[in-house]
Formats: structure tokens, sequence, C-alpha cells
């Protein structure tokens, strides 16, 4: 039997159950940039010279649009992994070039589809490699930032990782960004 | 502050890592090299599946465990983070020399050198060098000897 939503009580909506969160968040400083930079030149809000790409202990729906990477674990803050014990944990490059570098940026592809549609640029893929258990352990997603120091900089977006993964010796973790607009 | 090092992989991936002294660093390439050589997983293999995602993400938690682990080819060594062994700041005889390459009668394009000027920049290559060479500008202190490798898996 067909029922139309709209006349069916709240309790009774399917989406109201098992609801899942999306994988994917774009931070304040994101939008700041695109806003203050590409709209109004500004000088202080300006791209870094290479985008860094970051692992997180924290889950993608943990943080808000004006998350901070911090050290100090509260509200909605993001932690970086292995910002205690690296164990080899490093911040990995993308550079800010389109299809020239060694790893930059791919052409963007643009999907016209009503709703979901619009222009994505993928990535080259980034290796993170291991040296022995980080602390804190257990990636869950992972963000793109700036500068190299751990737990610092700007975070611009983030996305979940399929699975809670714990490093050991010998381990590497990949990473391949998209970003989507529109 | 932690050496570092840019590890070059024979699929051409590059990796930078952290470490305090060789050993650290050795181990990881022992071990890793070793899985490569004997077909086993570079990936973690301890891992919990995410339950809070959208189920076509958390799928995909299974087959990236699979992912298998690489010969390394190269190994570069670093004081600190190649990214920060490149100044952010561009020499003004190097934007002279931009501007008169691209001056044509007396002026030339603000929007090739601003991309100019970023490329200057960059920490990495804005050019390919080729996929089992340095991406960064940054010179290296030197190379680590891989002799040291046990090639035994390879037939």
């Amino acid at each position: 039997m067909y029922e139309h939503l709209h006349h069916a009580p709240c309790a009774a909506l399917p989406f109201e159950g098992d609801r899942v969160h999306y994988a994917t968040i774009v931070f304040q400083r994101w939008t700041d940039l695109h806003l203050n930079y590409i709209l109004g030149n500004s000088g202080t809000i300006t791209p870094p010279a290479s985008w860094k790409i970051c692992l997180s202990t924290t889950a993608v729906s943990a943080m808000a649009r004006n998350s901070a990477i911090s050290v100090t674990v509260s509200g909605t803050n993001v932690n970086e992994l292995a910002s205690s014990t690296a164990a080899g944990y490093a911040r990995q490059d993308v550079a800010r070039t389109i299809a020239q570098g060694g790893i930059d940026w791919a052409a963007s592809t643009f999907d016209n589809t009503l709703a979901t549609g619009g222009t994505s640029q993928a990535a080259d893929q980034v290796t993170f490699s291991f040296t022995g258990v980080p602390s804190p352990q257990g990636a869950n997603s992972w963000f793109m930032g700036d500068g190299t120091a751990l737990n610092a900089g700007q975070i611009y977006v983030a996305a979940d990782t399929a699975a809670t993964r714990n490093f050991a010796n010998g381990d590497t973790e990949k990473v391949t960004a998209t970003i989507k607009s529109g | 502050m932690s050496k570092h090092a840019e590890i070059i992989f024979e699929t051409g991936a590059h990796s930078v890592v952290s470490y305090d002294d060789v050993a650290e660093l050795e181990r990881f390439l022992s071990e890793h090299h070793r899985r490569a050589t004997t077909g086993e997983y570079g990936a973690a293999q301890d891992y919990v599946p995410r339950t809070d995602i959208e189920p076509e993400l958390a799928a995909q938690a299974d087959r990236n465990a699979t992912r298998p682990a690489e010969r390394i080819h190269k190994v570069l060594l670093y004081s600190d983070h190649p990214s920060d062994l490149h100044s952010d700041t561009v020499d003004v005889d190097t934007a002279k020399n931009l501007i008169d390459g691209m001056a044509v009668g007396g002026e030339f394009d603000s929007e090739q050198l601003v991309q100019a000027l970023r490329d200057e920049r960059s920490p990495t290559f804005p050019q390919d060098q080729g996929r089992l060479h340095s991406t960064y500008k940054a010179q290296e202190d030197g190379e680590l000897d891989l002799s040291f490798l046990s090639d035994e898996g390879d037939e």
C-alpha cells in the first residue's frame, strides 16, 4: 500500500530509525578561503604553499564546521593521529598544480546530474608509513590541512575512513582525496 | 625535532616518514619490503569496521586491508620535513627574472606572474620529475644505503 509521507505522523517516518551520519564535512576555513580569497582577493586568508593530507582519530560525526585541530580534545576539536608518538607518521603533501607535479590534482570533472551533480577534483594518492604504534591510535578520518606541525594549523575538509585502523610497524595507509563542489 | 625521510617505492608512490634514529627507519623499511617480497599486505590488518557511516563506505574496509606492500626503491634523508626546508618567500632577483622572462613590449601577464610565484613558493616541484625521483625541491642530506634489505622472497 502506498503511503503519502506527508500524511504520516513523524514517528512513522522511516528515516527516524537507523540513521547514518554523513561521511564528509567542509570546515569554516574552506568556505572562508573561497569567499574571502576568490571573491574578495583577501591577503590574509590565503591558500597554503601546498596542501597537507593528515589522519585523525576523530570521526566526522563528532566534528563541526568550526572544529579546530587541537591537542586538547574537547567539544568538537579534531585530534590528529600520532600527535603524541609519531611512530613514523608525518603529513603528506599535495602540490597546488593540476596534472603536473609528482603528487598533485587531476583535472576536474563535471557531472550535470540534477541534485547530485557537481564538479569533482581528485588528488593523487598519498602514502603514510608507520615505524611502530602511534599515539593516539585508531584512524577514523583523514583531513586536509596546512603546515607540518602535528595537531596544529588550519583544517579545510575531512572525510571518514571505511574502518577504524590501528597501525603497527611496517604498515602503510593510503588516502586519495577527492573534493566535490556544488 | 624529528628527522624525516622521503621513501620512494618501486610503484612510484612517495611517503614522508618521521624518525628519531636510523634504526627506527630501517625497522619499517625491512618489514614493509619483506612483506612486498613475500606477497603480504601493506595495509594495517588491525581494524574495526565502522557502523556509524554509510554502508557503501563501510563495505570498503575489507578490500582496503588487502592492498599489497610495495618494494622500496630509494630513501632520501632530510633534517626536517622536506616541506619545511623550502622557504615560503621568493627572493627579489627570482621575481625580477620571472617578470623579465615573461615581459613582452614592456608588459607582462599578471595571472602568469601570480602562477609563477605560486610555483616558486611551492615546496614541491611544479613539473613532474619522474616517478622515482624526489617530489621535493629541498636538497636531501643524503641517501640511505638499502643494502640491508633482504630480497630472499625474490624469485
